[in-house]
């Protein structure tokens, strides 16, 4: 049985004039252990609400969700689910809550009901993982958006999380922080967690193993990115291919050596470097 | 530079001034902006940026130093603030902060409504600044704002400031958050609006949004203003960039890999196409 199984899954949210928005229409993926997996498409197409469902935040209007078994809908499992997924927001300020790191990081595990005296042991580990031990007293708001946000990825492996699910997690990040973050979150990757990205950066889409698109609520494709880079219907996603991409195709008239599915400019240069002297 | 329309004077500011969480977020900044510029405010996490937008439209007065933008002194009590904010408009980092009407519709009429501009007009220039960002004026215009996706949210934030047709725009971190099609679709917006002559500042994490647009980058690290120059020459310095925890624009960040491996290749590059002429010439495909 995959991890995460998600089956015909619909959502619609009702609005409170009475209109509904059909947010979700008949999702059906599965997401395999140790898997990283990017989520894109347009502006309300759904990913949010996609991402929501994966920890029981929401519940199915149709469809059902398991994560290892046990269904999102049934209110007994809740602990369960919770446990197996870690989410991880845009803005880290709202996901901190204590005014000390090392409080904030114990805040998941507590409620899950982890004993006293395996709590500091929870935190450490956690803490360390994602290399902000040395920061564990200081509160929150003083640490570097960057910072806050491997903080906040530490709450979410406190609680032991099988799969990472991240929503935008480096959109209001500088360039340093963004690189920190994916940093931190391939490490984990590689340790065997499972990761669902969701990300407006195709550069950052472009690393995952596997890309999914949603399109007004549906699942319209699912493939290795360089083959979702190159789908004829993209644009139609409101999608664009990395920009370096983009230079790779323009380029490869004249050096038809260059490899496929080129995303970063360090890829682009040895390469380029490679085949220019052939 | 005869007459700005910003000029920033050692500008000082502390938050929670006297209290024991004081913290000093601008140190010293001078600052001339032109009419009809784009500049870029770039700085890594906390260096400034939002807080010095929002001294030029009158959120925060200066408490060392002066601002004065079209001629007013924002130090002086008794600024016409609302007069000012007419002309100079600010979209806010967090779109949270920013969209406050029931409705898509109220939110993005509500400035142009305030400075009394009513029925067919007001519907005119509400559909035009929709259309200004990319939302569909029949889809939105009666959507509850609460029921918005991030990106969504984003958009009516923009649209409610487009509106007013400021003659300075102050952008923070615009495109965060938008899909890669209205990401273009508002640099394309911005472009439009700069040839008409409004003056733009531009708060932003993403080199190649600077790239696309700014004439001048500013610099800035721990509340000081660090670099000020022509964007070329901004990120021909390279090393300085990325020890500020920046980075460079894309096209740049190709040419200087291609350099640091020994290939000979100019690297005043901003855009893609600047980048692909470059490399042709350097790999000797085109002289
Ligand atoms: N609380 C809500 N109530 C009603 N409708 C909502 C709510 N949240 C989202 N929606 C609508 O559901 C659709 C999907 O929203 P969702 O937030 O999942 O999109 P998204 O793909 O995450 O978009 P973005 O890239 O802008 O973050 C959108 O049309 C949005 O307007
Ligand atoms: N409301 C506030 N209260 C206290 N300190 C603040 C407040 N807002 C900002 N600061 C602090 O002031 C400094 C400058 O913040 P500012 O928001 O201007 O930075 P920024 O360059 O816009 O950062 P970012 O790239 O993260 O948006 C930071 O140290 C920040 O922590
Ligand atoms: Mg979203
Ligand atoms: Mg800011």
């Amino acid at each position: 049985m995959p991890f995460i199984d998600v089956r015909n899954l619909h959502h619609t949210y009702a609005l409170k004039n009475g209109g509904t928005v059909h947010a979700l229409k008949g999702i059906d993926f599965t997401v395999e252990f140790g898997e990283y997996i990017a989520v894109l498409g347009a502006n309300g197409s759904g990913k949010t609400t996609l991402a929501l469902h994966m920890n029981g935040i929401l519940q199915p209007g149709e469809g059902k969700v398991t994560v290892d078994g046990w269904s999102t809908a049934d209110p007994g499992a809740v602990r369960e689910v919770r446990r197996r997924i870690g989410m991880v927001f845009q803005s880290p300020d709202d996901q901190l809550v204590a005014t000390v790191v090392e409080e904030d990081v114990a805040f998941g595990p507590e409620n899950l009901g982890v004993a006293e005296d395996r709590l500091a042991a929870v935190v450490r580990d956690a803490l360390d993982r994602v290399g902000m031990w040395e920061h564990r007293l200081r509160p929150p708001d003083q640490l570097s958006a960057g910072q806050k946000q491997r903080v906040a990825i530490a709450g979410a492996l406190a609680m032991n999380p099988r799969c990472l699910v991240l929503d935008e997690a480096t959109s209001m990040l500088d360039p340093a922080g963004a690189r920190e973050v994916v940093g931190i979150v391939e490490d984990l990757h590689d340790t065997g967690m499972a990761v669902l990205t969701v990300t407006h950066k195709m550069r950052e889409a472009a690393r995952a193993d596997r890309v999914i698109v949603l399109s007004g609520g549906e699942l319209v494709a699912d493939g290795p990115p360089s083959w979702i880079f190159e789908h004829p219907d993209l644009a139609r996603w409101n999608l664009r291919p990395p920009p370096v991409t983009v230079l790779a195709t323009r380029l490869r008239p004249h050096f038809p050596g260059l490899p496929a599915g080129l995303a970063d400019a360090e890829a682009l240069a040895s390469s380029l470097v490679t085949v220019g002297q052939s | 530079m005869n007459d700005p329309i910003v000029e920033i004077r050692n500008l000082g500011h502390v938050y929670m001034a006297g209290t024991p969480f004081a913290r000093k977020s601008l140190d010293a900044v001078s600052l001339a902006v032109a009419e009809g510029e784009f500049i870029a405010l770039i700085g890594p996490t906390g260096s400034g940026k939002s807080t010095i937008l929002q001294h030029i439209n009158g959120i925060y007065t200066p408490q060392t130093g002066s601002v004065r933008v079209l001629g007013r002194d924002l130090g002086e009590p008794g600024t016409d603030l609302t007069l000012l904010r007419r002309e100079v408009g600010l979209v806010l980092q967090n779109p949270e902060q920013q969209v406050f009407e029931r409705y898509v519709g109220d939110d993005v009429s509500f400035g142009p409504r305030m400075s009394g501009m009513s029925g067919k007009e007001l519907t005119g220039r509400v559909r035009w600044a929709m259309d200004q960002v990319g939302l569909d004026f029949k889809t939105y215009k009666d959507r509850p704002t609460f029921a918005l996706s991030g990106g969504e949210r984003r958009k009516v934030g923009l649209a409610g400031v487009v509106a007013l047709k400021p003659r300075i725009l102050l952008l923070d971190e615009p495109t965060a958050g938008l899909d890669p099609a209205a990401h273009e679709e508002l640099l394309e917006c911005l472009a439009r609006l700069r040839l008409q002559g409004t003056t733009m500042i531009m708060a932003t994490h993403s080199m190649d949004d600077v790239a696309a647009l700014a004439e001048r980058v500013v610099v800035l690290d721990k509340g000081r203003a660090m670099l000020d120059g022509p964007v070329r020459e901004i990120f021909s310095r390279a090393d300085e960039i990325r020890s500020l925890g920046l980075e460079l624009p894309v096209a740049t960040a190709v040419v200087h890999e291609l350099f640091g491996r020994g290939i000979g290749i100019r690297r005043d590059v901003l855009t893609l196409t600047e980048a692909e002429d470059a490399i042709l010439v350097a790999l000797g495909v085109r002289i």
